[in-house]
């Protein structure tokens, strides 16, 4: 399902962000990206999004050659993505409503089937009630459950998660955790970056382990 | 439930009804975007309702100079006065000749007598035959063209002149000829100034447009993650772009029927002086829509052109 083919990335002048790095992940899997600050977790993600490319080697999602996306695919092959930001990226100026249905507007569903996933989305990371709120009226870990409502409304079939549970308490993380196995065990590919070990720990997952760019676990090739 | 026949699905769910909703909820809320800035909007629309301004005041003028000169053309007559010596019926049997002709639409005979009566009435001095002795005006024949040009008038003048029992004849065409070779560097200079303003119109709206999206950056950026197609992102600027259009354009429409409005009356006091009935034409409809529909496009297109180079260099492609 996703497929990371010797893939290297160097940033401008600084070191390698990623270095050959190669790996396949199916259909209906959890899978934990683990590694300190600065091991490349987020650019890892990035080439899966993608908003960046691969200065060598190639990333294949679906059977979809990322680089070679381009024009109407590249909007179709993203609305299959869910993806929670490490810094949430939503709106402020728009409610959480608006927020969450970002995904759903621009695919072009109908208000009725709009406002319903929504809800069930809202529903899902506790937070129905707060439709009409702004974000800027929530606390750090609402937002991040608002940013996770929003990457799973869409019943993506890949799911990116970059510290979905960076703010979230112990029992709020676990319930997190708990929706993105749901959507896994019903066949999503579930992509978690965390360098929280604690509650990687707890989860019996495939880990996939980087170390300043490099693949140290996990890997297959 | 995951949906993974997404990435295959390129009919949006909701079908055309929900497609034509979206547009006039875009529509809306770009209206509504409007207000939320209404001095820099009105600065907008301000400064492109005056770049049009110019050139529309001036293509009417040039319209209305046009109808002047056409009602003086449907005027233009040759008078063909004729020769002392030829008597009554030969100047009638002439006058039979001419009217057969193909290129003479309508013709008068006025004899020595009707000449002298066509005088006294439009002068409104009474000749005394007795003081003179004898009639002193010619006999003639006021020849009205089939074809009104200039050139095709000379000629036909030149031909009547030279027959037999025609003292001389009279064309008065040097004003329209002068008027006319005015009105055309009227209308390049129209043409002209219509592509400038058309550039400085292109121009603001672009540069408001740019403030906009780089506003709006951020939203463009996720729009864009979360599978927003360029069509859907640019649709809002796209809408904005068209009111800034259409307000201008119907600024613009506004200030040259007050112009219009404003030099009316001066012109037909002047019309009057000239014997003239010509009358200042407002906007013809067809005029005032083009207008409407040019800025509008013209908001439309800057503004495609603006939101199309952001997304070209917009950061996740
Ligand atoms: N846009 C960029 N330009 C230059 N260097 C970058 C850029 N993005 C990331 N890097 C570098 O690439 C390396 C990996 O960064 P990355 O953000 O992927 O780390 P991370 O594992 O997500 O860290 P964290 O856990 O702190 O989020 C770092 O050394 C970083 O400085
Ligand atoms: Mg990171």
């Amino acid at each position: 399902m996703i497929e990371f083919d010797h893939v290297s990335k160097h940033y401008g002048r600084g070191q390698d962000a990623l270095r050959d790095i190669s790996f396949e992940l199916e259909r209906g899997g959890l899978t934990f990206l683990i590694g300190h600050s600065g091991a490349g977790k987020s650019t890892l993600l990035r080439m899966i999004m993608p908003t960046e490319h691969p200065s060598k080697g190639k990333v294949v999602v679906n059977g979809h050659d990322l680089k070679s996306l381009s024009g109407r695919k590249l909007p179709q092959y993203r609305r299959s993505l869910g993806v929670v930001f490490q810094d949430h990226q939503l709106l402020a100026d728009r409610t959480v409503f608006d927020n969450v249905a970002l995904p759903l507007r621009v695919s072009g569903f109908s208000h009725r089937d709009m406002g319903r996933r929504v809800r069930a989305a809202l529903d899902k990371v506790g937070l129905l009630g707060k439709e009409r709120a702004m974000p800027g009226m929530l606390s750090a870990g609402e937002r991040q459950r608002v940013g996770v409502a929003r990457a799973v409304v869409n019943r993506p079939s890949v799911i990116l998660a970059d510290e979905p549970t960076g703010n979230l308490d112990p029992a709020l993380s676990g319930e997190i955790m708990d929706l993105f196995e749901q959507f896994s065990q019903m066949g999503a590919c579930v992509l978690i970056a965390s360098h929280d070990l604690a509650l990687v720990a707890r989860y019996q997952h495939r880990l996939l382990s980087l170390d300043r760019g490099c693949l140290l676990s996990g890997g297959d090739a | 439930m995951p949906n993974s026949s997404s990435t295959k699905n390129t009919v949006s769910p909701g079908g055309f009804k929900h497609y034509l909703r979206e547009h006039r909820q875009t529509a809306g809320e770009s209206i509504d975007q409007l207000w939320l800035k209404p001095f820099g909007s009105l600065m907008t629309i301000l400064l492109i309702g005056l770049s049009l301004t110019l050139p529309l005041a001036l293509i009417v003028v040039l319209e209305n100079g046009r109808d002047l000169v056409g009602s003086w053309q449907g005027q233009s007559t040759v008078s063909l006065f004729l020769s002392e010596g030829l008597s009554e019926p030969e100047g009638l049997a002439l006058s039979k000749a001419l009217a057969a002709r193909d290129d003479v639409r309508k013709l008068r005979y006025l004899s020595k007598a009707q000449s002298l009566q066509e005088f006294e009435s439009s002068s409104g001095i009474a000749v005394s035959l007795e003081l003179l002795g004898e009639n002193p005006l010619p006999a003639v024949i006021i020849v009205e063209a089939r074809n009104a040009d200039p050139a095709a008038l000379d000629a036909l003048r030149g031909e009547l002149s030279s027959l037999s029992g025609v003292a001389f004849a009279q064309l008065d065409l040097q004003w329209v000829k002068r008027l006319q070779a005015m009105l055309q560097v009227g209308v390049q200079s129209a043409q002209v100034m219509a592509l400038v303003f058309t550039l400085v119109v292109l121009f603001v709206v672009m540069n408001t447009l740019k403030l906009l999206i780089a506003q709006r950056r951020s939203e463009i950026d996720i729009t864009l993650l979360v599978g927003g197609s360029h069509a859907y992102i640019r649709r809002p600027f796209l809408y904005l772009g068209l009111w800034y259009g259409l307000f201008g354009g119907l600024l613009a429409v506004t200030l040259v029927e007050a112009f219009l409005w404003w030099i009316e009356g001066p012109i037909a006091n002047m019309a009057s002086l000239y014997d003239s009935s010509f009358q200042v034409r407002s906007m013809p409809v067809m005029l005032f829509l083009q207008a409407l529909v040019f800025s509008s496009l013209l908001g439309v297109v800057a503004a495609w052109i603006e939101a199309s180079a952001h997304l070209r260099r917009a950061l996740p492609r």
